[in-house]
């Protein structure tokens, strides 16, 4: 995204010191493999300009794939992005039909009734509170070609997150493995 | 050639994958895949797409391809072994980014030849493409597999896996080759008269066409169409070839990722190990401006951070000082950097460590490469430990305050006191770089000296001379390593066993294909990886084949004789290269061409150039 600021020729302004640098900064890392649909970035610029006018110089040098959705000023005040957006919402596709829905559905149950889950970060266990970490109960919707919508929402805070594989290892094998096609993350906000 | 789009299969692996943006295409300057265009070719780098992406001849070809009416290009690279393992369970075959569609499905398949460890990637690539092994068993279906870069001037030991092989520089023969196979196939030819087609343009090399012939010791023609000698292609006006401006930008961190304008190509510096300076002489600058535009209009187009003028010896241009200036000005506020890849000891002064400093210091990297002046006049580097002191003081004054030296051991001649050279000389560097800092930040100072083994190579004054044994280069490390070094000298050095490698393939003839195969049936890829490189896979593969890996590595040329490669000519004469190596024995040095007298290498007379200057003559 740094390239694509650059490319838009807006005024942006850079760090001083020994290795100058554009000053940006991003919210919560996407998690490998998962696509972003609606990321944020925090850009520093020396002028005003208008918002119409950044989005539009930001959107003719933006990758096809990597479009910039909006913009905004915000007050110099606000908190970082790493700290105030800490809801994720993801939307993952998988391969299933009816039955595999209702599956799906009672592993969902079954694992908040549990009321944790039990991870493996760097070869030591780390166990997240569900009420804490996930936002509601995962959502599943059946749509055409043997495709299913599994929506949830996944709260950060400085202890740490779950990725939504985590969830997904979590949901499989009830009664077998999961055939996801996709992870998308959908939604990065400050609140749920 | 309808959507044959694979997407739909490789997306749902790629959670399982590292680093799945390798896969994904889209990124900015990316071509679109074309469903209209009538030719289609794919660029294949034989590694993983962070290390082809930036590849500089690639970007070139990828221009030049995309601009030719009715043509669309692709890429194409190794996917890394855990993608490989999950497509060959599923039977998904190699496929080119841009449409996600099956390598062996396209016209065209160029194959970069990037160095000798790259060798059972390639088979390891035709193997996922679906495509014979061998040119001999494709039929009329099969894609042209065509080869080209740096490994292509000794082709031998990769020669039958390919149909044709492009020596010298490619931005006119990739036309001419597109062109004349895309007619020829139109017009319905079978794939020995489109071969026969291809072996009567200038630089093309067809290997089914030539065999050993017992009595000259030579490969032959067996063919009217081929020449008895494949001259390589040259450029003779770079200024007039346009820069690429619009490289296409990652998404991720790959090797080289920045702008690349290249300022001039060939260096006749005359270093007798160096294979690139002799192969791709002479020397021919582009103007600073238009260096200055491509910088201005590159940056704009891409957004790249830095931007790194690049070429064999990228300090010798004649402009170098107005060049960094401009391109100083034209950046200055964006915190867009300039680097230079490796800097010439003797031309690095007061005036250009400031001009290179600009807002930011990039890595800095001198190659004395020997450590005593005995050894550096047998290799022809002609620069002095002064030189190297000197410059070494002029960047730690400028601001640098870590610093990168390259040196080669097992070069010929080569003693204990040449390896105890490298310690002294280091660490006279490292002094030189400790008196250049203020008193309060010498704690700051770092240095790194980093040893290559040297690998003797084709087309060069070493090339009959053998590389030295495994265990006496392990001796040799064990010496350097146990040479008092200062405390902020970092010793880094290459893995001999690779080295040995490369110098078994780099000087081998046909035969060597054998043992290549062997070696890739036997599970060797990413030989250039070290956590992937095994040599007991090799060493195996040599006793199947009833070779002798070391003995390969080892081998010494009669000077009188053939050679596997005196087939292709990359213009200098043979008698020249070895005129050098009897200078070499006698410890004489021999000018460079560029700041002095022709030296009568053959090369321009031979291919009809001339050393193109932007500015005044550097003498
Ligand atoms: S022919 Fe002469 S001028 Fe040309 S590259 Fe060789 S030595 Fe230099």
């Amino acid at each position: 995204m740094e390239r694509v600021v650059r490319r838009s020729q807006l005024p942006y302004v850079i760090t001083a010191g020994f290795s100058a640098h554009m000053k940006h900064a991003f919210g919560p890392a996407l998690p490998v493999g998962t696509g972003g649909l609606a990321e944020l970035l925090d850009v520093w610029i020396s002028d005003y300009i208008p918002v119409s006018q950044a989005l539009q110089s930001l959107e003719e040098v933006a990758p096809v794939s990597l479009p910039v959705i909006a913009v905004s000023y915000i007050e110099k005040s606000t908190p970082s992005l790493q700290v105030s957006h800490r809801y994720s919402t993801y939307e993952v596709l998988l391969r299933a039909d009816a039955r595999k829905q209702a599956d799906i559905e009672r592993a969902c149950t079954g694992l908040l009734a549990s009321g944790s889950l039990a991870v493996q970060r760097k070869g030591k266990m780390k166990n997240f509170d569900l009420s804490r970490y996930l936002g509601s109960k995962p959502k599943t919707e059946l749509m055409e070609d043997d495709l299913l919508r599994l929506g949830f929402v996944l709260i950060a805070d400085e202890n740490g997150s779950l990725r939504p594989e985590n969830l997904l290892d979590a949901l499989s094998g009830y009664p077998d493995r999961l055939d996801v096609v996709s992870i998308t993350r959908v939604r990065l906000s400050d609140s749920l | 050639m309808q959507s044959l789009s694979l997407w739909h299969r490789v997306e749902p692996l790629l959670r399982f994958v590292e680093r799945p943006s390798r896969y994904i295409n889209h990124e900015y300057n990316a071509a679109q895949s074309s469903e209209s265009a009538d030719y289609k070719v794919t660029l294949l780098y034989p590694d993983t797409y962070e290390i082809g992406q930036a590849n500089q001849a690639l970007i070139i070809l990828y221009q030049i391809i995309r601009d030719l009416q009715g043509c669309s290009v692709e890429r194409s690279y190794l996917p890394w072994v855990d993608m490989m393992a999950l497509m060959r369970e599923k039977s998904i075959p190699l496929f080119s980014l841009e449409s996600c569609s099956p390598v062996a499905a396209f016209d065209l398949v160029g194959i970069t030849l990037p160095h000798e460890m790259a060798a059972t990637n390639i088979l390891e690539a035709l193997d996922l493409a679906g495509i014979p092994l061998h040119s001999t068993q494709r039929g009329d279906s099969d894609p042209l597999v065509l080869a080209g870069g740096p490994g292509a001037f000794n082709p031998e030991p990769i020669a039958c896996f390919f149909d044709a092989i492009a020596i010298g520089e490619g931005e006119e023969l990739i036309v001419e080759v597109v062109e004349m196979h895309r007619q020829l196939k139109a017009q319905g030819a079978n794939r020995q008269q489109i071969l026969e087609a291809l072996s009567s343009i200038e630089g093309i090399y067809v290997p089914q066409f030539y065999a050993y012939d017992r009595l000259s010791g030579r490969l032959e023609p067996q063919r009217d169409c081929a020449a008895s000698a494949i001259r390589k292609r040259i450029v003779k006006d770079l200024d007039a070839v346009p820069v690429p401006t619009c490289p296409i930008v990652p998404y991720v961190d790959v090797a080289h990722d920045r702008l690349t304008v290249e300022i001039l190509r060939g260096c006749t510096r005359g270093c007798r190990f160096c294979q690139a300076g002799m192969i791709y002489r002479p020397v021919r600058e582009r103007k600073a401006d238009t260096i200055i535009n491509a910088i201005a209009n590159g940056i704009a187009c891409t957004g790249f951070e830095e931007v790194s003028l690049t070429s064999l010896s990228s300090t010798d241009h004649s402009q170098i000082a107005e060049i960094l200036r401009r391109a100083n000005n034209l950046l200055s506020g964006t915190a867009v950097g300039v680097s230079l890849p490796s800097q010439r000891l003797d031309a690095f002064g007061v005036e250009m460590a400031q001009l290179i400093a600009g807002e930011k210091k990039a890595g800095l990297t001198f190659a004395p490469e020997a450590g005593t002046q005995r050894l550096r006049d047998i290799i022809n580097k002609n620069v002095t430990e002064s030189d190297l002191l000197s410059a070494v003081y002029h960047a730690y004054t400028a601001g640098w305050r870590r610093c990168k030296l390259y040196f080669m051991i097992g070069l010929p001649g080569e003693t204990d006191e040449d390896i105890q050279g490298i310690a002294n000389l280091a660490n006279a560097a490292y002094l030189a770089a400790k008196d250049a800092v203020p008193d309060e930040q010498r704690g700051s100072v770092r240095m790194s000296v980093s040893v290559a083994v040297f690998v003797p190579k084709p087309q060069t004054p070493f090339q009959w001379m053998g590389q030295i044994a495994l265990s006496e280069i392990q001796r040799r490390i064990e010496l350097l390593k146990k040479s008092k070094l200062h405390k902020g000298i970092d010793l880094h050095w290459h893995d001999p066993a690779t080295s040995l490698l490369e110098a078994a393939l780099s000087r081998g003839g046909r035969e060597t294909s054998q043992l290549i195969e062997a070696a890739w049936r036997g599970g060797a890829t990413f030989d250039a990886w070290t956590e992937r490189f095994n040599l007991d896979i090799w060493l195996d593969a040599a006793r199947n084949c009833g070779v002798d890996l070391q003995a390969l590595a080892s081998r010494d040329y009669d000077c009188s004789g053939p050679l596997p490669w005196d087939h292709i000519e990359c213009g200098v004469e043979k008698e020249y290269l070895f005129k050098e190596w009897q200078n070499a024995q006698a410890g004489v040095t021999t000018e460079d061409c560029s700041f002095a007298s022709c030296t009568a290498c053959g090369v321009c007379q031979d291919l009809d150039v001339q050393i193109a200057l932007a500015g005044d003559y550097r003498g």
